[in-house]
């Protein structure tokens, strides 16, 4: 996709949001089994969900900052 | 000692007939071939042994113990997957070459000494390389001798390590050995060269060059056997090296930002391919017998899942002749199956519940808590994220959804899909069942990949990344497909030629030229014109004369040298 579908989001975006909504409500209902050397963290109700999207969210910003220093045009390596 | 079947013997011979035969008959042979072999390794009787007398050496061609066998049997399921994907293919050249490859793969796992392990290790680059040149057009042929480069200087170092372990009195036997410890003499050669058929991080070159550039079916093969032998090695000759762990984390995290820029899905499918190798790198250097498990178990996935999305590119680049995320998108309509197999490769290296890469990352990723690498497990928790990202989500999105390319397509011939539907079958399997995966690792599993913690976590993870990346995209902050070339640090030898002749031919270095000619070249010149001048008598004079001035002017300094002091 050369260039971003900004249109409205389809069914399957609502899905997802669902899906997303309810794995976040489930830190408010099921006790997890936290792991001792990151209990503080892990144990924070939401870690996973933010985590996973933040994580994305850095992912792309700095990519983008590799693409800025280390785009060439195309057949650089044949001049 | 011989008991039962060489299993690298099939090989050779299906490689021989399929050189020479055609047709049918070479169809038959090829897909024979790793049957045969497989029906071999399954018969033999653990602990087997092959040796074989050799210019007054005793070779142990094969030395059958637990890991050994593991990587044994997933490189004939990857061998037999990768034949029947390509038994389209006509080029002989290819085909015979895959079968060697595949054997010599299966030579250095068994190998019993180090010198058996050598020759397998070359054997493995020479083969691998003729698979690249088969496509025979002018980038594999110019990446083929970049990868054999490579591959060549990996062989030598690992020689020159054996040599001077050797030399240095170390057993050439690989049941004596035990783990290697990188500060005796000759070991960081070894591990320089597993290193560098590994892919760490600055010897990663070769493969983000050489898979995006081998034909459809090479790749497959290429993809499975080089790198997942180098694992082998490590899991064998230094588990628990600590270096290990830095090295892996690295892997697991630069490619992941490349993967994101980069059009070529079959590039991008190669950066992910060093991510997944950092999983198993950090494992292996962890070393509990968990995380061990996870390395291991984690390779065998890996070669199932990554060649299913290897192959559904494969299959896209066959039907439309471009893997390039600009020129592809809404393939789904003229590709449902592809592209539902494609999905479920997506879903196992994301490692969706219920999918073979859920069992086994994780083990790293608890082993890395277990033994308090807090840090490790916040990195790797990432690069997880990142694989949603680039393998779940980009590489099925950009070839099958997005926007309609209306690019003309149908399914691949039906060898293809049927390769396709053994690996997506074996990725869900293994993904239900893990447990007859974990019986056939080093060390007994006490670990449960299903608990609901574990299966809410991942959940969670998932889906806000997934969220994360339909909201960059739906924002357009998402970076778009663009056709460039992305350097990475292959720049440094495919453009270092120029630097080497800027460096000798930089404008101080021109400037220092232009100096020195004048000071060496031209003042002299000039010196001699003006003393040629002067006529002959007084040439001598001052000839007889300069040696006493200089003498004097020597004396002189020397004086007011003392003097100052």
């Amino acid at each position: 996709m050369s260039d971003p579908d900004h249109s409205s989001p389809s069914r399957i975006h609502w899905w997802l949001v669902i899906a997303c909504a309810i794995v976040f409500a489930a830190d408010f209902f099921y006790h997890r089994h936290l792991e001792p050397a990151v209990e503080q963290v892990e144990g924070i109700p939401g870690f996973y969900p933010i985590y996973g999207f933040l994580g994305i969210v850095l992912l792309v910003m700095l990519s983008r900052g590799l693409r800025a220093a280390v785009s060439r045009k195309e057949g650089y390596y044949d001049d | 000692m011989i008991e039962g079947l060489y299993p690298v013997l099939p090989f050779i011979v299906g490689a021989i007939l399929c050189s020479i035969l055609r047709g049918i008959p070479r169809k038959i042979i090829a897909l024979a071939t790793p049957v045969v072999g497989l029906l071999g390794l399954l018969g033999l009787p653990d602990g087997a042994s092959f040796t074989i007398s050799f210019l007054g050496f005793e070779l142990i061609l094969a030395q059958v113990d637990r890991l050994s066998f593991l990587f044994a049997l997933l490189f004939h399921i990857a061998g037999l997957i990768g034949v029947i994907y390509a038994l389209h293919v006509k080029n002989r050249l290819e085909i015979g070459s895959a079968l060697l490859y595949v054997g010599s793969a299966i030579g250095t796992v068994l190998a019993g000494d180090l010198v058996t392990l050598f020759v397998g290790w070359e054997l493995l680059a020479l083969t691998s390389a003729f698979i690249v040149w088969s496509r025979n057009d002018d980038r594999s042929r110019a990446t083929g001798s970049r990868y054999l480069i490579f591959q060549v200087l990996s062989g030598l170092s690992l020689l020159v390590g054996i040599l001077i372990h050797h030399q240095a009195g170390g057993s050439l036997t690989i049941a004596e050995l035990g783990v290697l410890d990188l500060s005796s003499p000759g070991v960081p050669w070894i591990f320089l060269a597993f290193g560098i058929k590994a892919g760490f991080p600055l010897l990663h070159t070769w493969i983000i060059d050489t898979y995006p550039a081998a034909s459809a079916t090479g790749t497959v093969f290429l993809s499975a056997f080089t790198t997942k032998t180098a694992v082998y090695a490590l899991a064998r000759f230094f588990p628990g090296t600590e270096e290990l762990i830095l090295i892996g984390a690295a892997m697991t995290i630069f490619p992941i930002f490349y993967a994101v820029i980069e059009n070529d899905l079959r590039k991008v499918l190669s950066y992910s391919m060093i991510n997944q190798i950092g999983f198993m790198v950090v494992g292996i250097g962890i070393g509990t017998e968990l995380a061990i498990n996870g390395a291991i178990s984690h390779a065998f996935n890996d070669v199932l899942f990554k060649g299913l999305l290897f192959m559904s590119m494969g299959a896209v680049l066959h039907v439309t002749g471009t893997t390039r995320g600009t020129d592809l998108g809404g393939l789904w309509k003229k590709m449902p199956i592809t592209t539902v197999l494609c999905l479920v490769g997506a879903a196992s290296i994301s490692a969706v519940p219920l999918f073979s890469g859920f069992v086994s990352k994780s083990m790293v990723m608890a082993a890395a808590l277990q033994e308090g690498h807090s840090w490790l497990w916040f990195l790797l928790l990432f690069a997880s994220a990142g694989v949603l990202e680039h393998a779940g989500i980009k590489i099925p999105y950009f070839a099958f959804f997005a926007h309609d390319s209306k690019l003309e397509a149908k399914e691949p011939p039906i060898n293809m899909l049927l390769a396709m539907t053994i690996g997506a079958a074996l990725c869900i399997f293994i993904g239900c069942r893990p447990d007859l995966l974990y019986n056939l690792l080093p060390y007994a599993v006490d670990y449960l990949p299903y608990t609901t913690t574990h299966v809410l976590t991942q959940m969670q993870l998932l889906l806000f990344a997934s969220l994360s990346v339909v909201v960059l995209m739906k924002s357009g902050i998402y970076p778009p497909e663009l056709v460039r070339e992305n350097l990475d640090f292959d720049v440094v030898y495919r453009k270092g030629g120029r630097i080497l002749g800027w460096i000798v031919n930089n404008p101080i270095a021109q400037g220092m030229t232009a100096l020195s000619q004048t000071v060496l070249d031209q003042i002299p010149a000039k010196i001699r014109q003006l003393v040629q001048k002067i006529p002959s008598s007084t040439t001598v004079q001052w000839q007889m004369i300069l040696p006493g001035l200089m003498l004097l002017l020597a004396l002189l300094v020397f004086l007011l040298a003392n003097l100052f002091q």
